[in-house]
């Protein structure tokens, strides 16, 4: 068998095989700039921060990686006060997705998280149930992936952010 | 020369006691100034200039630590000398009032009770006699010891003990520190902090206040990526980070350090991760998100009582790219594996606790994994090897050496190109179109190996190839899922989740072989190949206990 023809019966076989259709809507990175980045998930974190049980002891900002190329996210951490028992944590993250559930947030699909995961408007938020190893809980929140324009790369520094007193 | 009465009614406790608080808050200054001394010498001057200047401040430290410890010895003799200063004085006191009350005297200068001759003046010249003798041995026990602390030699070595070499096993380290009182082992870290960072024994704690007095000094790309890692793992976790390992200088230039996030010495899971090629301290890959992404996941895989930590290693000299001639070759794992399996057992000796240690790598790192389990006895409980081109010492699960319980976990996700340079087991060993043997050994992901593999699938398969081999940590994928379940020591429960996936077909291998077609056509064997990322698993998104 030639070298030619082993290539033919290769890429036969590959491109036979259905998963490697790739929808459209998956190769297309929108764009998305650094502004506009920070401002979807800032805007999503000060919404979850009113659903806190309790205050918000720090928040940060940052862009982190999508993918290997060129795209970001925008992505913070929300840090807010532990309670004195795991199951009254838990009851009372439960209680914040009902809350956020009502105002448009839904269930996260395709998203494998050991947290629970809300999305609205492409924005993920995943909650973290309270561990011994932190001093605070917290709530991660991503934004969509965007490649930037022009390919110029975001400020990767955190930044520090102020998202006000929750509702109680 | 014997002391008269005059001189003891002179002896004012108070006074004393004065010299004695004064002497002991000089030692501490002394010792203060010591500390600024020693944190002085950490200004990253270097060359032969600096070497001196820090032998010469080191000694001047020693001194400043000596004259210390010799004002308190000082302190130390005088204070409770005031005491029995007082209580003689208190006799002599009671003994006059005797005196006056018999009608009698006493000569000062002589020491006598006068008129002698009757009863009761003999039995308080016996009194006498005897408040006499204890002031003058109090005076001689005084004499000697503020005599003995002026004697001393100024030592011409460090104070304390000598901090062990790094070539003594770390449980005999670990025996010395813990012999050290707190002020021992506060007094080596101020001024020992060097020899003390990386020092394989010395609590994790205790090495990263060192490293960081170290690091403060420091200046350079290695030393300003490693102050950044710790700074964006504490934003991004909320957690305490530790820099555990810090040789900035180590393989030319790149740096070997590690960082963990959380405390390994007291953690019920313990994750270490080992990254690839084209990864070094310089490069930033401490302060990647794969690290702070496994220990938030973690934290919710483990109760909420087990603390956990994550190490990320950069421990080794990993292959610079893709185009560095190395990266084919095991040498670089091999060496890596060695210097792995040994902070490994360093950080064993620590732990307070009973813990779970799972080790992952990714990429080269993954071989750099095999090879410390399968040729350097690597303490680890599970081990979990994702994107791995081969896994060379190893030629089976088996040789990994595990502990009962033990298992190899692979992700391999069927895009990953990487994964079809290892040779599947039985079928094709990574033949490529001139029949060239590439890959760094067996597939872990094939069957026959003896793995547990789990779903490691990306989104948009075929979209970015490369991003297949760089996203086994990313939020929300399959394969960072599975991994912390592994690291918080339910690896068991992956089926159970649906989460395990079958292995490469040694059979389809075979056949590709046979047809003599070439690497790249490889994924026909993975029938993982035919799944889309997250789907078929049988878990929630809601927070899952043990």
């Amino acid at each position: 068998m030639t070298p030619a023809i082993r290539t033919l019966i290769a890429a036969m076989l590959i491109a036979a095989i259905p998963g490697c259709e790739v929808p459209m809507s998956e190769r297309e990175t929108p764009t998305l700039s650094p502004e506009q980045a920070r401002a979807q998930v800032v805007t999503a974190a000060r919404e979850i921060a009113a659903a806190l049980p309790s205050p918000v002891r720090e928040a940060w900002f940052w862009p982190g990686p999508c993918g290997d190329g060129p795209e970001f996210r925008g992505q913070m951490r929300i840090a807010y006060d532990r309670t004195a028992s795991s199951e009254v944590s838990d009851s009372q993250i439960a209680a914040v997705i009902a809350r956020l559930r009502a105002s448009g947030w839904t269930d996260a699909t395709g998203f494998r998280s050991r947290s629970a995961t809300l999305v609205k408007n492409g924005v993920h938020a995943v909650f973290r149930a309270q561990n011994a190893s932190t001093a605070t809980r917290g709530v991660e929140v991503l934004g969509g992936c965007g490649a930037p324009p022009g390919g110029a790369a975001p400020d990767s520094r955190p930044e520090r952010i102020e998202l006000g007193e929750p509702a109680g | 020369m014997s002391l008269r009465l005059a001189d003891i009614e002179r002896w004012d406790p108070q006074a004393v006691r004065a010299v004695a608080d004064a002497a002991a808050g000089h030692a501490e200054s002394v010792v203060a100034a010591a500390n600024v001394l020693a944190a002085v010498t950490e200004i990253g001057w270097e060359g032969a200039a600096s070497e001196r200047a820090r032998e010469v401040v080191g000694q001047t430290g020693v001194e400043l630590r000596f004259q210390a410890d010799q004002t308190l010895a000082i302190a130390g003799a005088i204070a409770p000398g005031a005491e029995r200063i007082a209580a003689i004085k208190a006799r002599l006191r009671v003994l006059e009032a005797g005196v006056r009350a018999a009608h009698l005297d006493i000569d000062r200068v002589a020491g006598v009770v006068m008129p002698a001759g009757s009863e009761t003046a003999t039995a308080l010249q016996l009194g006498l006699d005897g408040l006499i003798d204890d002031a003058e041995a109090l005076d001689a026990e005084l004499t000697r010891a503020l005599g003995q602390s002026a004697a001393a030699p100024v030592p011409r070595t460090p104070a304390g003990p000598a901090v062990p070499g790094g070539d003594r096993p770390p449980a005999e380290v670990k025996r010395w520190w813990d012999s050290q009182s707190a002020v021992q082992r506060e007094a080596l870290l101020a001024t020992r902090a060097a020899e003390l960072g990386n020092l394989d024994g010395i609590p994790v704690a205790d090495r990263d206040r060192a490293n960081r007095a170290v690091l403060a000094g420091d200046h350079g790309t290695a030393a300003d990526a490693v102050r950044e890692a710790l700074e964006l793992n504490g934003l991004r976790t909320g957690a305490g980070v530790l820099l555990l390992l810090y040789q900035p200088k180590a393989f030319g230039g790149q740096g070997r350090a590690a960082i963990a996030v959380g405390n390994p010495d007291t953690a019920a899971h313990t994750a270490v991760l080992v990254p690839g090629t084209a990864h070094n301290v310089t490069s930033g890959w401490l302060g990647e998100m794969s690290v702070s992404n496994v220990f938030n996941e973690m934290t919710v895989a483990a109760e909420p009582a087990e603390p956990v930590s994550v190490v990320a290693w950069m421990g080794y000299d990993a292959p610079d790219s893709l185009l560095d001639p190395r990266v084919a070759l095991p040498g670089l794992a091999r060496t890596g594996g060695a210097l792995l399996a040994g902070d490994l057992r360093a950080l064993a000796v620590t732990a307070q606790r009973d813990s779970h240690t799972t080790v992952v790598g990714h990429s080269y790192g993954s071989t750099t994994v095999a090879n410390a389990a399968a040729g350097f006895q690597m303490p680890a409980d599970d081990v979990v090897l994702v994107g791995c081109p081969g896994t060379d010492l190893a030629g089976t699960a088996a040789d990994f050496g595990l502990p009962r319980g033990g298992r190899v976990y692979v992700g391999s996700a069927s895009g990953d190109p990487v994964t079809y340079l290892a040779g599947i087991r039985g079928g094709s060993a990574g033949i490529d179109p001139v029949g060239v043997q590439t890959g760094l050994g067996a597939d872990p992901a094939a069957d026959g190996f003896g793995s547990t593999r789990f779903k490691a699938e990306m989104p948009g398969i075929g979209r970015q190839p490369w991003a297949d081999h760089t996203g086994y940590f990313d939020p929300g994928s399959e394969s960072l899922y599975s991994i912390v379940g592994i690291a918080a020591g339910d690896g068991a429960l992956l089926g159970e989740h649906g989460m395990t996936a079958p292995h490469r077909s040694s059979v389809v291998g075979r056949v590709a072989s046979a047809l003599g077609l070439p690497n790249w056509a490889n994924p026909i064997t993975d029938p993982e190949l035919l799944r889309p990322a997250a789907t078929g698993h049988s878990h929630t998104n809601i927070p899952e206990r043990r």
